[in-house]
């Protein structure tokens, strides 16, 4: 005999046992109320059924939406975070190009001005040498006359290049952004695994986190714009900006 | 333009606010603060008389359009001009930078001759005004 009817034995046959005595006894009431008892237990172990199956669609529905999150990270997002780390490689890039080009470019001048001035030092050391003759006065004028135009304009130009060098150290700022709604992905990407992990071992019933990606909103801001990620509705430069700030009167 | 003008700049990231504070300094500005974001800077601009705001919009705690619109409520620096310095792009956070009351805003990467054309075009407008 299996453990089943084992079960529905030691549950009903008391009461099945009454339930005789009573109609042979014509108890009325007592028929009923046996009868009603029996229903109350069949409808407690329909109850537990219900709720085991509830359990299961919960647990199945958890599962789904973990599912469809690591769908949406591998489908989406993962690609997304690799344009996003290409664009960071290719501005890096450029920025380590535009400081060397600078820097290179700002060698000339300044050696230019370091040699114009050596020369300009002896012929100003001849100059006021001991026996001075009159001659070396006026080529010493003659070659300051000479030097200062260009030397400013040389000087002006390493001036220039520094404050740009400056400037392109923006792109820390910018890649920084970029990495950092990459790292909130792989948090993302990392949540969605362990909730799947402990799904498939059955040891948790929580719902993973919203399906949402968490990559910025309008108030707290996108980030950079990175093409073929978030290029759609955006401005083109600092002239559609001042062209749309114009029609706003600002 | 008054070269003492108090200027705060909120960016979490300390490389860029660097760059502007050099870029203010090879103008001329030399009183010049920072913040790293705008729940830092709010209670500093509320105590510290500054005359000029120039902030990032994407930062966390409190991002740059909270703390435009925090200003704007304050009756206190409701009129202090603030520009904003952000690579956020969208053509509706624009809008709504200048719904909120912004004076200005730059687009990152930038040039130092933008950023001065915004700053003298911001003071040309107040003086304007005044």
């Amino acid at each position: 005999m299996s453990a089943a009817s084992d079960d529905i034995r030691l549950k009903y046959a008391p009461l099945m046992k009454l339930l005789a005595e009573a109609l042979e006894q014509n108890d009325e009431p007592g028929f009923y109320g046996t009868l009603d008892e029996m229903a109350r237990l069949r409808e407690g172990s329909v109850l537990h059924e219900i709720d085991e199956v509830t359990h299961g669609l919960e647990h199945a529905l958890a599962r789904f939406c973990a599912e469809t999150r690591i769908t949406d990270l591998a489908e989406k997002d993962v690609p997304d975070a690799r344009a996003r780390l290409e664009h960071v490689l290719k501005m890096t890039d450029e920025a380590a190009h535009h400081t060397m080009d600078l820097v290179e470019t700002a060698c000339a001048p300044a050696e230019r001005i370091s040699r114009q001035l050596a020369e300009l030092t002896i012929l100003w050391q001849g100059a006021h040498a001991a026996e001075v003759p009159a001659a070396s006065q006026a080529a010493v004028s003659q070659a300051l006359a000479a030097f200062w135009t260009p030397a400013h304009a040389d000087a002006e130009q390493v001036r220039k290049n520094l404050q740009e060098v400056i400037l392109a150290q923006g792109y820390q700022d910018l890649s920084g952004q970029i990495i950092r709604s990459v790292m909130t992905l792989i948090g993302e990407l990392e949540s969605a695994l362990v909730a799947l992990i402990h799904l498939a071992r059955g040891s948790a019933t929580d719902s993973p986190e919203s399906a949402q990606s968490h990559i910025g909103d309008m108030t707290q801001g996108y980030g950079p714009v990175v093409p073929r990620v978030n290029d759609t509705n955006v401005v083109n430069g600092q002239d559609d900006i001042d062209a749309l700030l114009s029609n706003l009167n600002i | 333009m008054n070269k003492d003008l108090k200027f705060l700049i909120v960016d979490d990231f300390s490389t860029m606010r660097r760059i502007v504070k050099n870029l203010l300094h090879d103008l001329g500005y030399m009183n010049v603060t920072e913040a790293d974001d705008g729940k830092t800077a709010l209670p500093m601009l509320q105590a510290g008389n500054f005359e000029f705001l120039i902030t990032d919009w994407n930062m966390p705690g409190m991002p740059g359009i909270e703390l435009l619109k925090a200003v704007r409520a304050d009756a206190r620096l409701a009129k202090l001009p603030v520009l904003m310095l952000t690579a956020e792009a969208k053509r509706e956070q624009i809008i709504e930078a200048a719904q909120a009351g912004v004076n200005g805003y730059v687009i990152k990467p930038f040039t130092a001759a933008t950023l001065k054309e915004k700053l003298d075009k911001i003071f040309a407008t107040l003086s304007a005004a005044a």
